[in-house]
């Protein structure tokens, strides 16, 4: 093998792959298997198996499981592969490995806008539940480009400004979303509380036909500009030579990120940090070109998003804790870890 | 080859290059000199169709701007001053990025830059990452990414043009040469390239025809020792110079004198 060969193959991609699919897998299976229910190994078998080895489970198990745990496990999947896919192109995008779209507020523009269709669906006959899934995207569309022509200059994103943005933005977010708790009614208000923390367990297989598409359809199209993206890493003017169309594919890529925080939001609230911690991580582990991150990120997200569920039902079991508030609880240490780092590489 | 008609470009109302027309033949390295604002990265920057102008960019007969982004990159290369990367892509990676606009396997892709690698000397950036490299370091990794764009490898490589604004300003003695000797070699070949360069010195050394720009005209046309020289380059520079012949290439070579006035004899 050449010596540049060896390089670009040298990030032991495949083994990560592998690696964190298994650990997906051991995930998925514990996911389907636990629950206030019951604990029951033989849950995502239950179709494969023979019928004298399943013979002792209950007709409401089955239920739980195909109801509530696969839903669930699904939206899991969708949330995490999403929030990380987003937060990988949101740095790409801003040139910078601290862009988030939780950070930025992207997030809270997403929930805002969510959170009005749900305060004003019973007050207004026109606005229903179809329309959270939207309303959110075009929340998160709007504070994308917002956030983008504010903090970029000459094509150069400033990564101060970008954060700057995002906290006034953030407050200004959760000062809406006060003022809609106001006039909540109370199931609103319960829905909406829920929303601000995060959480999957509003997972059914009606609620995910809004947002998954979305989440889909935002996930596909990052990765097949996996490569172009990976161009504007270098820079907007530098992509261009290389042949990248810049303007077109920065406005599809802010598309394509609201796409999946609106739809990630519209079906689990607000869960912040993932996007900036597991393509990180991946990073770490397989190098920045987007063509082997990208994968990896989505499984980690996967991964990551399961593990915090299952912490989120574990430790006030059988009641359960916002999947927010586990993912933040990890997420802001690490965040402030990241700066730290950026500081020392800016004085070394 | 490369043709501007009348290129004219303002910032704000102020002209930063006025009425500028010139035909660049392939085969050849050209220079761009001149003081500070003058016009030289503008006039790099209208021919990379990276700010608007007036006027016309004809390459090979055909308009510039009116041909395929994916189509031009693999004909035009630019090398960008002042640009940092904030991932931690390796040098290897970083010069096979200039391989995307060809449709190719990794392995391919391996080939040339291993080629490149060893042409330019980079063996030893070659796994280390882009964020940990100097400026020079990394000026020598984006010149190799430049060549790896353009097909540089293959001797064979005709009809290319390649844009570079102030390639060695971050570079030592020997580096410089380096590049300018690889650029020089690439434009021998049947290629245009374009520096913008500082170092009159080099200029002279490598440039078959340099361009002196001032105030956003060209004053001075042609090869080095027809521009290169005191009644020329004076008025421009503002400095006091001696002008003498390299004693073994027989070219001119600038010798600049401090503003202080002369030395004590």
């Amino acid at each position: 093998m050449t010596p540049a060969l060896s390089i670009l193959t040298s990030r032991h991609h495949t083994a990560w792959v592998w690696l964190s699919s298994t650990v997906l897998l051991a995930l998925a299976w514990l996911s389907l298997s636990s629950g206030p229910v019951g604990w029951d190994w033989r849950m995502p078998l239950i179709a494969l198996l023979p019928d004298q080895l399943t013979q002792d489970i209950t007709e409401l198990h089955i239920t739980v499981v195909t109801q509530i745990r696969l839903p669930r496990l699904l939206l899991a999947l969708l949330v995490g592969c999403v929030l990380a896919c987003s937060g990988a192109a949101s740095q790409a995008l801003c040139r910078n490995p601290l862009a988030d779209p939780s950070l930025m507020g992207v997030t809270g523009g997403a929930a805002v806008a969510a959170i009005a269709v749900i305060a004003l669906s019973p007050k207004v006959a026109f606005i229903n539940e179809a329309m959270v899934a939207p309303a959110a995207f075009l929340g998160a569309l709007a504070i994308t480009s917002l956030l983008y022509r504010i903090a970029s200059h000459n094509g150069q994103v400033q990564i101060t400004i970008l954060l700057l943005a995002g906290v006034a933005i953030n407050a200004v977010a959760m000062a809406l979303i006060g003022l809609f708790s106001f006039f909540a009614d109370d199931t609103s208000l319960r829905l909406m509380t829920y929303w601000q923390m995060g959480a999957l367990a509003g997972a059914s297989w009606p609620a995910m036909q809004y947002g998954a598409p979305l989440i889909l359809i935002c996930i596909a199209m990052l990765f097949i500009r996996r490569k172009q993206i990976n161009a504007l890493m270098l820079g907007e003017r530098d992509a261009r030579h290389l042949g990248v169309n810049v303007r077109r594919l920065k406005n599809e890529v802010i598309f394509l990120i609201a796409l999946g925080v609106g739809g990630a939001v519209a079906m689990s609230g607000m869960i912040g940090f993932v996007g900036l911690l597991v393509p990180h991580l991946a990073r770490l582990l397989v190098g920045p070109d987007l063509r082997r991150m990208l994968p990896l990120s989505m499984l980690l997200g996967c991964v990551v998003l399961l593990t915090a569920d299952w912490l989120a039902r574990l430790v006030v079991a059988p009641s359960e804790l916002p999947i927010g508030v586990i993912t933040a609880l990890f997420g802001s240490p690490f965040f402030v870890y990241l700066l730290i780092q950026q500081k020392r590489g800016a004085h070394a | 080859m490369l043709e501007c008609r009348h290129l004219t470009v303002t910032r704000g109302a102020k002209p930063v290059l006025t009425e500028v027309s010139l035909t660049l033949k392939a085969g050849q390295f050209i220079v761009l000199l001149g003081e500070n604002g003058a016009g030289k990265s503008t006039l790099l920057s209208a021919i990379c169709d990276d700010i608007p102008y007036h006027g016309e960019i004809l390459w090979r007969g055909t308009q510039l701007n009116t041909l395929d982004p994916l189509t031009l990159a693999t004909q035009r290369a630019v090398l960008l001053q002042h640009n940092r990367v904030n991932f931690a892509f390796n040098t290897t990676e970083l010069i096979a990025m200039g391989r995307y606009p060809y449709q190719e396997s990794t392995r391919e892709q391996a080939a040339v830059v291993d080629q490149l690698i060893t042409q330019l000397a980079l063996e030893q950036l070659a796994g280390r990452e882009v964020t940990q490299l100097s400026g020079g370091e990394f000026q020598r990794a984006q010149f190799a990414r430049c060549l790896a764009q353009l097909n540089a490898h293959d001797p064979g490589t005709r009809n290319k043009l390649m844009l570079l604004d102030e390639p060695t300003s971050a570079l030592d003695l020997h580096h410089q040469h380096r590049v300018l000797s690889a650029a020089q070699r690439f434009a021998h070949q049947g290629n245009t390239v374009i520096a913008v360069l500082h170092d009159l010195n080099l200029a002279s050394l490598y440039a078959d025809r340099i361009l002196l720009l001032a105030q956003g005209q060209i004053r001075s046309d042609g090869p080095p020792q027809d521009v290169l020289r005191r009644d020329v380059l004076q008025p421009i520079y503002q400095t006091g110079m001696q002008i003498n012949l390299h004693p073994g290439y027989n070219i001119p070579m600038i010798f600049s004198e401090p503003l202080t006035g002369a030395p004590n004899a």
